[in-house]
């Protein structure tokens, strides 16, 4: 699936999404408990103590105002109006510090929980996902989802959530505590809020679509700054410049544009639904009308100015409440995008009963009837069998696009055969434990990756030894002396981009990473393609060490680098077309002896010299 | 690991008017096309603004005190409908506002995410080298994402504010004029913590940036390199390393989050400002109930200084917003006044074609601060020249490719084309003269096609399907489910050979005049390794080229294995120097 149609499917997601429910929230809630069970005095605090203490704290002040006008200033007593006016601002005080420090600091330090916790684990499974999933989702897409995704899900568990509780519980006491005062205001506001919810509703569903589409503009606008920065040699070398340029300008105004829409709307939700706007307006109605009762003598001033006081403060938490209601909306979609993702069944994974390797590990491969394809319209091993004994050398040759590097993808267990069976030391190789497994292996592809670390790091990359080996022999082994020396600091110099080495160096970087994981079984993957002679000559050496007495797998184009190997494996139309050792190959005069020809041939004529043109 | 090496402003968080005026007149041009709109957003609407804010509560105080006793219900009919009318003009004034500065904010937006962008990729290869692609996509994204938004909504906001508030708290004062004293008590201390807890946030923004960036630098190293991460089953160790860089950021993120919340509790109007208000207000009952003041007297004193001091706080408020999203406005301009270290000329060579002849003369190169790669390295390649590099690895073949690509600049010596100073030329047009096949098979995710034409600006379908069947990509592209406009993914339906098949098929897409090559052939298989050397030989007749192929592929060691040889191997001698 391209980026593109993936993106065009969240959109899809965030549309159909369906509205909120108690109990989807709550399935929400259940899933994440696990990881916040951990934190429950935050979580007490957060959803129990500072709800209540802010609420009590809230409602008092405008009392104590009301005791100031209906009692102390009758008697004028100043003692009561000290004590009352010192009560209110003590009380406001604390509302301060209880609903809104305390609350925030513990919100956010469980929301930091959150994240290291839940990110971590989202990260791990992201790593855990088959390789199907990770070669058809672009990079700028994963990481979105592995940094956004789950801040917005802390800030779900940890701020939205919570907020609500606290603003529902103030809400309530508030509107509780206007009724026991005088409780005919109150009737009329819940007479009038319906219509004022249905606006609101209608309005945020809207805001909703709107967010749903500036995230995937978002989306599309990292993906395409990723993979032209990713790439940024291609660019400069095409001279393209104006071309990436002109593609990035394009998803920027797509996402400027949707951008604009949604914070305008946020604007018009602050006029329209905010405590500032219609509500407050009507509130204004309601207080004016309670006016009319306190000249008719049914009220006193106190309360009056009380009532006024706790309207306002009603109003407040309702507007809160209503954007948080649609926080937890939009949250909802990352949170839940984030549980699917770590229960995924694309996942590779262990399953029931699988076993250890133990030390008498072999390295026996057969392959039985293996069928593979990457998309079903077009197979690409159909019917594959072959065995290989523990210590023996072979290679597999082919047109381009044959399948050969597919063989090492399955070895690797990083995709699953349609059909047939893999068998190694004559188990079924998904009956082995999958990290005892792949320890087996040693790899050198044929462009090398290297890590943003040290040079120590990048060779002990697929080590596992409980004692890291002496890392002597393998540099010596592969050549590296000369570069280990002439780096600043040695075997600990960080090697960053593309720039402290050359591509053959790197090369022998990875020949000395396979070295060094002592693997049973080494699998390469056309290794000396990309190196010069001397280069070349290095990792053909360091090959050789790392892979003697080991089941060894290669793939090359070069025949020439073949001719020693036990066995050559020749692949053609998805299938075995011909195997044995090389002088055998070539006395049955197939396909090898075709290939070998034409590479001969070709190295022995002198062609003609290419003319200088005119 | 080296991380953020963009060279940084030294920051303790410390505000200055003057660093912020520098900053904003560093974004003047962003501003200048504008001008309408920052008219409106400057002054008409916060006039407007200003003016409604602050007579609507006049009205009240006429409605109550004069209109009412009269008992003339015409009056307040008036009166009331004015007051509606005036709530809904100044609501639709803010719309209309909120309009503009989004919309201005959109505009500096494009202009300045473009400005960027192109700085970018005008920066040498060192800048990209030097920095992880997350981190550059942060600064690139979110930071001036940050930046417009200060230019186009934070800066108009808090202007607006620093109007409004004043009318209203003018208006205040001249209804009475002893809230000032209070507003006098008041200030002082208040803007002090305000300015000191903006401090501690800036410090917080910019680390939270940075521990960001850097969570995003290595998520992007390992998605990119999965296959080798499972390889190794270094899956743990990766999410245990992931934890670990999570740490500073998640620190920063807690301290962001522990100043917004003294933010939203003290500085923030509904703080500090209303607490205070309520103090003078219980305090001013002292004389009521000495009989100084009435009791109307009381309630209207009251509103009057929480009217004062409210108006007051809020432009505070948004001033520390301004502070706060600076620091995502400087992060930008450190890197828009980074100079490329390969600049260009004022009027650059704009040649239409190029003959091809290459010539370098005692150039030095060295990577950073590295040890020397070329030393006085001399040769010339006459126009037309098949030339092949080889050496041993390390030893600078790639190098000499880069220079020849103006990636880097030589530290001494000149490389001329056709006689004239690679520096002279106008690095776009040139580079769009040559035909180039980099080390590692490189493909943009989209269609084949799209990947074939990518930066050509004349391409017709004749030229694509001769390219094709140059470098042998026919047969599997028309084998492909839609052909020329296949998606491809992230590395699954195309092998790593036909992969490098369709990069030199996309060099010889181009109408070039130099092609370079740089072991384009590594991974292809033998037969169709032989049909594509054929046929760009025979492609080669027909106009001037030269080809520089690094080290020995098959396809080069024809090359050297033919005429050139003896010259070939004298350079590489002099190239291993």
């Amino acid at each position: 699936m391209s980026s593109a149609q993936v993106l065009e499917k969240d959109v899809k997601d965030a549309k159909s999404a369906p509205p909120l429910t108690v109990g989807r929230t709550f399935q929400v809630l259940v899933r994440f408990f696990p990881l916040l069970r951990p934190l429950w005095p935050q979580l007490i605090l957060l959803f129990l103590v500072l709800p209540l203490a802010g609420s009590v704290t809230s409602v008092v002040p405008a009392l104590c105002n009301r005791m100031i006008i209906d009692v102390a200033f009758p008697r004028k007593s100043v003692k009561m109006l000290a004590a009352f006016g010192g009560m209110a601002v003590l009380m406001m005080l604390m509302e301060r510090l209880l609903s809104v420090i305390v609350r925030n600091a513990t919100s956010a330090h469980l929301r930091t929980r959150v994240i290291e916790g839940l990110g971590t684990r989202f990260y791990r499974n992201m790593l855990g996902l088959d390789l199907r999933y990770h070669q058809s989702t672009p990079v700028g897409e994963k990481i979105f989802r592995s940094d956004t995704d789950i801040i917005d899900t802390a800030e779900l568990l940890g701020l939205a959530f919570p907020m609500t509780v606290q603003y529902l519980c103030q809400f309530l006491v508030t509107v509780l505590t206007i009724c026991l005062i005088d409780w005919r205001p109150m009737a009329i506001a819940a007479a009038c809020s319906p219509v004022f919810l249905l606006v609101a509703q209608q309005f945020f569903n809207y805001y909703r679509k709107v967010d749903a589409r500036q995230r995937v503009e978002g989306e599309k606008l990292t993906a395409q700054v990723e993979q032209s920065l990713a790439n940024v040699a291609v660019i400069y070398a095409h001279g393209a410049r104006s071309h990436s340029r002109f593609q990035y300008y394009r998803a920027l105004v797509r996402y400027s544009l949707a951008n604009m829409l949604y914070w305008f709307l946020q604007q018009v939700s602050i006029v329209v639904v905010w405590p500032s706007g219609l509500p407050a307006t009507m509130a204004g109605y309601l207080i004016g009308l309670c006016g009319y009762w306190v000249i008719t003598g049914s009220m006193t001033l106190g309360q009056w100015q009380a009532i006024g006081l706790l309207i306002i403060q009603a109003i407040v938490p309702l507007g809160i409440l209503l954007n948080y209601y649609q926080v937890i909306r939009l949250r909802m979609v990352p949170a839940e995008r984030v549980l699917s993702l770590l229960d995924s069944e694309k996942r590779i994974g262990e399953r029931p009963g699988t076993r250890p390797i133990e030390a008498g590990f072999r390295g026996d491969i057969e392959f039985k009837d293996v069928c593979f394809a990457y998309t079903p319209e077009k197979p690409v091993l159909r019917g594959v069998s072959f065995s290989i004994r523990a210590g023996r050398r072979v290679a597999f040759v082919g047109p381009s696009g044959i399948g050969k590097s597919t063989i090492l993808n399955l070895l690797l267990r990083f995709y699953e055969p349609d059909d047939g069976q893999i068998l190694v030391d004559g188990e079924d190789i998904r009956s082995y434990r999958l990290a005892d497994y792949r320890r087996q292996f040693g790899i050198v592809l044929q462009s090398p990756v290297i890590f943003e670390r040290t040079l120590r790091e990048n060779i002990l990359y697929g080590a596992h030894q409980e004692t890291p080996p002496d890392l002597g022999p393998v540099i010596r082994g592969t050549g590296l002396t000369g570069v280990v020396a002439a780096l600043p600091h040695g075997l600990d110099t960080p090697l960053c981009g593309d720039g402290s080495l050359s591509l053959g160096q790197k090369q022998c970087v990875t020949v000395a990473r396979c070295m060094a994981g002592e693997p049973r079984l080494v699998l390469l993957d056309e290794p000396t393609s990309l190196g010069d002679p001397a280069s070349k000559q290095a990792i053909v050496e360091g090959i050789d060490m790392a892979a003697s007495g080991k089941t060894t797998v290669f793939i090359s184009h070069d025949l020439l680098t073949l001719r020693n190997l036990d066995e050559i494996i020749v692949l053609n139309e998805g299938v075995v077309w011909e195997r044995g050792t090389h002088a055998e190959l070539l006395a049955r005069g197939g396909l090898y002896h075709g290939l070998w020809t034409m590479q001969t041939q070709r190295r022995v004529d002198t062609p003609t010299p290419g003319e200088p043109a005119p | 690991m080296s991380t953020t090496a963009i060279k940084q402003v030294p920051d303790s968080g410390r505000l200055g008017l003057a660093r912020q005026a520098r900053v904003i007149r560093r974004y003047a041009p962003y501003y200048k096309r504008h001008w309408v709109k920052l008219f409106l957003v400057f002054l008409i609407t916060p006039l407007v603004g200003a003016v409604f804010n602050a007579l609507l509560p006049v009205l009240s105080i006429l409605l109550i005190d004069e209109v009412l006793p009269r008992g003339d219900y015409l009056w307040v009919v008036l009166f009331v409908t004015a007051t509606a009318f005036g709530a809904v003009l100044r609501d639709v004034n803010f719309l209309l506002e909120s309009f503009i500065r989004f919309n201005l904010k959109m505009e500096v937006l494009r202009d300045l995410g473009r400005d960027f962008y192109t700085h970018m990729l005008k920066m040498s290869m060192a800048f990209h080298t030097e920095h992880p692609v997350g981190e550059r996509i942060f600064r690139t994204f979110i930071d001036t994402h940050d930046a417009a938004r200060m230019l186009g909504v934070s800066l108009p906001t808090a202007a607006a504010m620093v109007l409004q508030g004043l009318a209203v708290t003018g208006i205040t004062l001249f209804i009475d004029w002893r809230p000032a004293v209070a507003i006098a008590l008041f200030f002082p201390p208040y803007v002090a913590l305000t300015l000191y807890l903006t401090r501690l946030w800036r410090r917080f923004d910019r680390a939270m940036r940075e521990g960001r960036a850097g969570v995003t630098a290595h998520l992007q190293e390992t998605y990119a390199n999965v296959m080798v991460v499972k390889a190794a089953t270094r899956e743990d160790d990766e999410a245990k390393r992931y934890r670990t860089r999570l740490r500073p950021f998640l620190r920063s993120f807690y301290g962001w989050f522990v100043c917004e919340g003294f933010q939203e509790g003290l500085v923030h109007p509904a703080g500090l400002a209303v607490i205070f208000s309520a103090l003078m207000g219980f305090m001013l009952g002292y004389l009521h109930i000495q009989g100084q003041i009435t009791l109307g007297q009381w309630v209207a004193l009251q509103g009057l200084i929480a009217g004062g001091l409210i108006p007051l706080a809020t432009v505070i408020l948004h001033y520390q917003t301004l502070c706060r999203e600076m620091v995502a406005a400087e992060r930008v301009l450190e890197v828009l006044q980074r100079e490329s270290q390969t600049p260009d000329p004022a009027a650059g060579h704009r040649p239409e074609r190029l003959q091809g002849s290459i010539a370098f003369d005692r150039v030095s190169f060295a990577y950073g601060d590295e040890p020397p790669l070329l030393k006085d390295l001399s040769f010339t390649i006459k126009a037309g020249e098949h030339v092949a590099f080889v050496g041993n690895s390390g030893c600078g073949k790639s190098t000499l490719l880069h220079l020849l690509l103006r990636f880097y600049d030589p530290q001494s010596g000149a490389i001329r084309i056709d006689g004239i100073d690679l520096r002279e030329y106008d690095r776009y047009r040139y580079r769009r003269r040559l035909g180039v096949v980099l080390q590692r098979p490189r493909l943009f995710p989209g269609t084949v096609r799209e990947n074939l034409v990518h930066g050509a600006a004349h391409h017709t379908p004749e030229m694509v399907e001769r390219a094709l069947a140059l470098a042998d990509c026919t047969d599997f592209v028309h084998q492909l489910p839609q052909g020329l406009d296949t998606v491809m993914d992230e590395g699954g339906n195309l092998s790593g050979g036909q992969k490098q098949r369709l990069t030199l098929a996309r060099a010889l897409a181009r109408d070039f005049d130099i092609l370079l090559l740089d072991e384009p052939l590594a991974s292809v298989d033998v037969d169709s390794e032989l049909r594509i050397y054929e046929a760009v030989r025979r492609a080669s007749g027909a106009r001037p080229w030269s080809t520089l192929p690094t080290p020995l592929t098959p396809f080069a060691t024809w090359i050297a294995y033919s005429s050139l040889m003896p010259a070939a191997s004298r350079r590489a001698e002099a190239t291993t120097t």
